[in-house]
């Protein structure tokens, strides 16, 4: 229940900043306060082999994907989607690029970043469709794009872990055959009703996310509370994750959505879906993409690039 | 803390607490089931966890008592809800009721006891049944379990009301819902639920919620100085005279 002091510092630094919670900014507002926190971190960026960026098609426009290819990497490779996190709401490729970059070099393998619609100027599902026609995307293109369509992987955090799991389930439902092998759930929002203790225990003071933006989130993400009960919202109101491929799940002892994530593990784990849950002490919601900065987030992606090296080698 | 609340009396009642704003830990043996309750307790707006636990394995219903109090900083009320509901007469059937039953019920008091004595508004409410009060249903486990249930809660009564825990329980009568006892015995023997509705002075059999209402007012501050009793709920079915 107590944060690590190296943690700590790095809070109090952003405290300098003056950042405000988001419930108290409009959408807009709180999106460039991320983007403008994330950039003074003044960061050296990780060389790769190739970043680029690209317009595929998308259900409703083309959607912008970022894909970053690893040094060296001859012939096909394995892929990891990745949809970054953020309520659905704020996030974007840039907020998440250090997170790709580092999973990109440990693993070897292809990153694609998807710069989905978010809420509220798309709804729900606007989000779910975009991460999902983004991977059909790739697993269509593979060749093409030097990524192996037999070990592509999907991955996110908070919102980008529902994501994740949410794409992994329409996958698992429909004759697309995306074959997905891998699934890496950082801190998954696994239902937007809240109500676990740990929304209590850790619902404020422990880092940029208080339980209190939660329904801002839900507001601007959902047309209407209904949506909630969605499975595609709420994942964990599916009725099964039987058939959802292998799963890591990364969680952050001090985290609103600690216990959902732990609910999650044992689920996937009663459903027969091999899931390996580390829970990282001391750390809070948001610490996967503090790297540099903070070394359980450095060993945080350390773990989920060594998993995706091993699966999708 | 509900036990077998995903169905029936046992959802109602968690339901109807959490009406009333509880936070709420709820068990039963099957776990998409547990899921399901969990989710719409959470719905309601209160914090929710649930364990799939069967009851009469000791050690796992005390370890997630012990996990689920942990979990939500406190526990002020027990509804040990939890019944075979053995209606037999042979051996394996008064064995399975008495560890159900009385075991499985002694366990969870146990479990919880150490808990509720920190809370300043503990109440345990126990589910009886106006079946073991008088001839109803003939020579079964059940209607004996629960007789003997009733002593046990009467004497916890007594010795927790020192403590400051109030010891309850209710009893209803025929209580119909979708899954239930009486929509069974509806579909199968139609002939004895329609015997059994004319003995109902009230004319109809009662509902999980009007159970609820019932036990919820039992755990909570406005029965204050009842101790020990035992509330019946059975639209007049109960024969004998209350006392």
């Amino acid at each position: 229940m107590v944060m690590k002091p190296q943690l700590v510092a790095l809070l109090e630094a952003m405290a300098a900043l003056g950042l405000k919670p988001m419930h108290e900014l409009s959408p807009v507002a709180a999106r460039e306060q991320l983007e403008g926190a994330v950039r003074a971190r003044d960061i050296t960026p990780i060389e790769l082999g190739r970043i680029e960026e690209q317009n595929i098609p998308g259900p409703s426009g083309d959607i912008t994907v970022r894909v970053y290819r690893p040094e060296g990497a001859e012939g096909a490779v394995g892929a990891l989607v990745y949809y970054h996190g953020g309520g659905h709401v704020v996030g974007s490729l840039d907020t998440h690029d250090y997170a790709c970059r580092a999973i990109c070099r440990d693993a070897g393998i292809v990153v694609m970043s998807v710069d989905y619609r978010m809420g509220p100027e798309a709804k729900f599902p606007a989000a779910v469709d975009d991460c999902y026609a983004a991977t059909k995307w790739l697993s269509d293109n593979a060749e093409a794009m030097g990524v192996r369509a037999d070990r592509i992987a999907v991955g996110g955090d908070s919102a980008g872990g529902n994501l994740a799991l949410v794409v992994s389930l329409m996958s698992r439902d429909t004759d697309d055959r995306l074959n997905i092998v891998f699934q890496l759930l950082v801190y998954p929002v696994m239902d937007y009703i809240g109500g676990t203790p740990t929304y209590e225990t850790y619902g404020n003071g422990y880092g940029p996310l208080v339980a209190e933006s939660v329904p801002w989130f839900r507001k601007h993400y959902f047309t209407s509370e209904d949506d909630l009960a969605d499975w595609r919202a709420s994942p964990a109101r599916a009725t099964t994750f039987a058939g959802l491929p292998p799963a890591l799940l990364i969680s952050a002892e001090c985290d609103i959505l600690a216990y959902e994530g732990r609910e999650c593990a044992e689920r996937l784990a009663v459903d027969g879906v091999a899931c390996e849950h580390v829970d990282f002490e001391g750390m809070i919601h948001a610490f996967f993409t503090m790297a540099p900065l903070l070394d359980d987030s450095i060993a945080a992606q350390a773990l989920a690039a060594d998993r995706l090296r091993t699966v999708l080698s | 803390m509900v036990t077998g609340a995903t169905k029936g009396i046992g959802r109602a009642i968690a339901e109807r607490l959490a009406l009333e704003g509880a936070d709420l830990a709820v068990c039963a043996r099957n776990r998409d089931d547990v899921a399901k309750t969990v989710v719409a307790l959470r719905t309601m707006g209160v914090r929710a966890i649930g364990g799939a636990v069967d009851v009469s394995d000791e050690t796992a219903l005390k370890t997630w008592i012990d996990s689920a109090v942990s979990e939500l900083g406190g526990l002020d009320v027990l509804v040990p809800n939890v019944s075979a509901i053995v209606v037999g007469d042979s051996d394996e059937a008064w064995r399975g009721a008495f560890e159900v039953d009385i075991m499985g019920t002694i366990h969870t008091v146990n479990a919880a006891l150490p808990y509720l004595e920190k809370s300043d508004a503990a109440a345990i409410v126990a589910i009886n049944t106006v079946s073991a009060l008088f001839h109803f249903g003939g020579v079964r486990a059940y209607n004996s379990m629960k007789m003997a249930l009733l002593n046990y809660m009467s004497n916890l009564a007594h010795e927790l009301a020192p403590k400051g825990i109030r010891v309850n329980s209710v009893a209803p009568g025929t209580i119909y819902f979708e899954g239930g006892v009486q929509h069974q015995r509806e579909v199968e023997t139609p002939e004895l639920f329609k015997s059994v509705l004319a003995k109902i002075p009230m004319g109809r059999m009662g509902t999980p919620k009007e159970v609820a209402d019932a036990a919820v007012f039992l755990a909570s501050p406005l029965a204050s100085y009842i101790v020990g009793t035992n509330l019946l709920i059975d639209g007049g079915l109960t024969p004998s005279v209350q006392y």
